[in-house]
């Protein structure tokens, strides 16, 4: 734990923001060099690309993002079956130590959110009612709660949130042994019966306040 | 089968059997043959201001536009991500470093100037103006690389018991028991009066020459597919005739036998000696361009009148305004890079999918498959593993560097990828073996290059399927602002040299035509 709070330290003693101009899209400070290979699937400022697969890491807090790359490591998240954009994920941590992946942890919790932008359609007025039961783990603005392992959903690319709801409920998420958040984040989807209700939820996630500093 | 036969329909079948040679003899008689085109891009000299260039990747692609343009007197920066020059024209040696995202392999072959792998280029064919144009230009030497070697092998599980045969064996008998069939056919009088005559004559000619029938009409066996022993200083032996379903059943007629009738494949092809990055590095000493190296781009950002680029050097933020940009990033990397680009043109960065190609090349201790009559092209096997390349050139040495494996399927490439380096060429071996046993003895090391998972290229192209290419090429081939897309990806040949160059030259048209308004108006 301490390590992870000396190199959020150093990190934001050594590295001072870039700066800005009105024109030109939210970033934040470099990528260390050893972590830029994570950009080239997450971009640049870790908002995500759905042309690789790959989501929103900008908006995540360190706790979060720490305990899904130690997921990763353990194959808890893309063990053999999984599909090919989860496996090639889980073969990007298994060159760090669990220093190193504290380290790349506190860095990506650095990270300026930078919301993804909606792609899906659906009733928001009934996913506000169906996102209540939610809420009480995510959180009512869908910031996310570390006591209950539960990660921050405002801002997160819908496709991403889709597909791994998909994933909950067919069991290629949250089944594995030892995975005690990914089954009680299973153990919720029922609640969400179908596709439509997938969508209406998504579609009033889509609607939070998706700046707000991230927890 | 219709009963009928129309002259056409001849013309069709004579076509798809004889391939690339009958058409091109068709082309010439319609006149249809392409112009001989000019290589040469032209650019007007840069004058006064605006005159600066940044251009991102340092591809063969924006070095060429690099070349043209400081010929016309402007002023380049190239910025690139990685620790190289050359992007996916790769050619790996002694000592290097095979950048895999996440999984960085070194090289361990032995330092010789023979001993080199073609991890991505690999040929040339003679329609590829632009790059045969820039090799003379450059001074490239070239030389023939072998397409297909009739004396390679043709392995397939589920036929002659997984048994490798000789590829002239196995085209030979197919061509035979087809003309045989054929022959059959006219026999019948299947053929109408559109073949009587002369035309039925030659047909039944053709026929029995196509696939060496004797004057009966039956296929016997013939020397195409080799002697099975003699024929210098005792008396040629034949080989007796393999069994026609076992043939049907191996794959090696659906791709692997016409495969040198393609566009792209058909023989003679050329290779540079030494390696193809030759091809990349003759443009360096033209340069005078600072290329930024280790320099990951951040952000694209459209100014009104320049083009603003972020990038990353020595763990700081930098920052570089210049009048125009080349952008020959992969398209589905650009997608993660934030910009202020249209909706309608993210739109179409947005739809680029990754191809999914693999390499696994083996250091040999020595060439034992030209003691088997082997000298170059590829044997095709129905396994994972799909091809095995053996080298143009260094023949007769006593080592030589050979692809244990180019596949092609995404689910073949995504299988070995996800394997780590060794598992990979145990895998590679094991699948070998069944078409060289002791394939292993030989063995002295390996590498190999997973293109979807090489750093900073994620794909052995970045590419639009053909309806996304409908939609949107054409606007991806206008400059956005001061901004031009290039790279394979921006052409109708990803994952081509020649396309990486035509996209060159059709953004430095577009430029040109920019800069030649700007000056008259
Ligand atoms: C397996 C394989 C086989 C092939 N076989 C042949 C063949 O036989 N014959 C033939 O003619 N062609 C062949 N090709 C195609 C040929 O390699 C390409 O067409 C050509 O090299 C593409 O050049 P380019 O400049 O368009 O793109 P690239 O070479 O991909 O250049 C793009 C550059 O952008 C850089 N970059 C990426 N992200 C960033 C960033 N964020 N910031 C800055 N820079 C960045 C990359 O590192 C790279 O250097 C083959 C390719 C592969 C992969
Ligand atoms: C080859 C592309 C690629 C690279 C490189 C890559 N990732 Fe990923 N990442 C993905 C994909 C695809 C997913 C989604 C996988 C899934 O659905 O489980 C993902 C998921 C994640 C997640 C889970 C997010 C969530 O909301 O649960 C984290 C955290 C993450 N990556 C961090 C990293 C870090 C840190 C690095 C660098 C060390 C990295 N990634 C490198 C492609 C990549
Ligand atoms: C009991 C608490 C709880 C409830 C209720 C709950 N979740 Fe979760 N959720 C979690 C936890 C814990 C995780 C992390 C699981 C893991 O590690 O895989 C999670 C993960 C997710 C993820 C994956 C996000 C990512 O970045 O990968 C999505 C999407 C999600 N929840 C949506 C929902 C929705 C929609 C509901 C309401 C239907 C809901 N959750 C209800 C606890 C909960």
């Amino acid at each position: 734990m301490k390590k992870v709070v000396l190199c959020i330290l150093s990190l934001t003693l050594v590295l001072s923001p870039g700066i800005i101009c009105a024109a030109e899209p939210v970033t934040s400070q470099p990528t260390p060099e050893r972590f830029i290979y994570c950009t080239v699937c997450h971009g640049t400022a870790f908002q995500g690309n759905r042309s690789l697969d790959a989501p929103n890491l900008s908006i995540l807090g360190t706790w979060y993002v720490k305990v899904q790359l130690m997921n990763y490591k353990k194959m808890i998240r893309g063990g053999a079956g999984a599909k090919n954009h989860v496996q090639e994920m889980q073969q990007m941590v298994t060159a760090l130590d669990e220093d190193a992946i504290g380290e790349v942890s506190a860095f990506v919790g650095t990270m300026k959110s930078t919301p993804a932008s909606s792609t899906i359609f659906g009733d928001s007025a009934r996913g506000a009612k169906l996102y209540q039961s939610c809420g009480t783990c995510h959180g009512a603005d869908g910031l996310g709660n570390e006591t209950f392992g539960a990660p921050r959903l405002a801002g997160q690319h819908d496709w991403y949130l889709e597909r791994e709801l998909v994933s909950y409920r067919n069991g290629s998420r949250g089944a594995a042994e030892g995975d005690l958040y990914g089954a009680q984040m299973r153990a919720s989807i029922s609640m969400l019966e179908d596709e439509e209700s997938i969508r209406d939820v998504l579609v009033y996630i889509n609607t939070f306040n998706q700046t707000l500093n991230k927890n | 089968m219709p009963r009928h036969y129309s002259r056409r329909q001849l013309l069709q079948w004579v076509g798809s059997a004889g391939g690339s040679a009958a058409l091109y003899q068709v082309s010439v008689a319609l006149g249809l043959l392409p112009l001989t085109r000019s290589v040469k891009a032209q650019v007007v000299k840069a004058r006064g201001e605006r005159r600066s260039v940044v251009l991102l990747g340092a591809g063969l692609c924006n070095l060429a536009i690099t070349y043209e343009l400081e010929k016309a007197g402007f002023d380049c920066t190239i910025i690139e991500a990685s620790g190289r020059i050359g992007g996916r024209n790769l050619t790996v040696r002694s000592g290097d470093v095979i950048d895999e995202i996440g999984q960085p392999q070194k090289c361990e072959f032995d330092d010789a100037p023979h001993l080199y792998f073609n991890a991505s280029v690999a040929r040339i064919p003679a329609h590829h103006h632009l790059v045969l144009g820039y090799c003379r230009e450059l001074g490239v030497e070239l030389e023939v690389f072998i397409t297909e070697n009739r004396h390679a092998l043709v392995q397939d599980d589920n036929a002659y018991c997984g048994r490798p045969l000789q590829m002239r064996e196995y085209v030979a008998d197919a061509r035979g028991f087809m003309s045989e069939l054929m022959s059959k056919a006219i026999d019948t009088r299947v053929f109408d009066a559109e073949f009587s005559g002369e035309d039925a004559e030659r047909l039944s000619a053709f026929i029995r020459a196509y696939g060496d029938l004797d004057k009966q009409g039956r296929y016997k066996g013939s020397d195409r597919a080799g002697y099975a022993s003699g024929g210098m200083t005792t008396p040629a032996i034949k080989k007796g005739t393999l069994d026609f379903s076992e043939l049907l059943k191996s794959n090696f007629w659906r791709r692997g036998m016409h495969w040198a009738e393609a566009q792209d494949y058909a023989a003679p092809l050329m290779q540079a000696v030494g390696g193809n990055d030759k091809i990349f590095k003759a443009f360096l000493p033209h340069l005078k361009a600072r290329i930024v190296m280790g320099a990951q781009v951040q952000t694209v950002t459209l100014k009104e009148e320049a083009v603003q680029i972020s990038y990353n050097e020595d763990g700081q933020r930098k920052h570089i305004t210049a009048d125009y940009c080349f952008n020959s990033i992969p398209a589905n990397i650009m997608n993660g890079i934030p910009n202020n680009f249209s909706k309608n043109y993210r739109g179409g960065l947005a739809s680029f999918g990754r191809g999914k190609l693999m390499k696994i090349a083996f250091q040999m201790k020595e060439r034992f498959w030209e003691r088997q009559d082997i000298y170059g092209g590829i044997s095709w096997t129905n396994q994972p593993i799909e091809q095995i390349w053996y080298p143009s050139h260094g023949i007769n040495k006593q080592k030589g560097i050979m692809l244990g494996s180019y596949a092609w399927t995404n689910a073949h490439s995504e299988w070995f990828g996800r394997m780590t380096p060794q598992a990979r060429l145990d895998e590679a071996i094991r699948q070998g073996t069944k078409v060289h046993p002791n394939y292993a003895d030989y063995i002295e090391n390996g590498v190999s290059v997973i293109w979807h998972r090489m750093n900073h290229q994620l794909g052995c192209t970045s590419s639009l399927s053909p309806e996304a290419r409908n939609k949107y090429l054409k606007l991806l081939q206008k400059p956005e602002g001061r901004h031009y897309m290039v790279g394979d990806q921006i052409s109708y040949q990803p994952g081509w040299q020649e396309g990486a160059l035509s996209a060159a030259h059709h953004a430095l048209h577009e430029f040109n035509t920019r800069v030649q308004l700007a000056k008259t108006g």
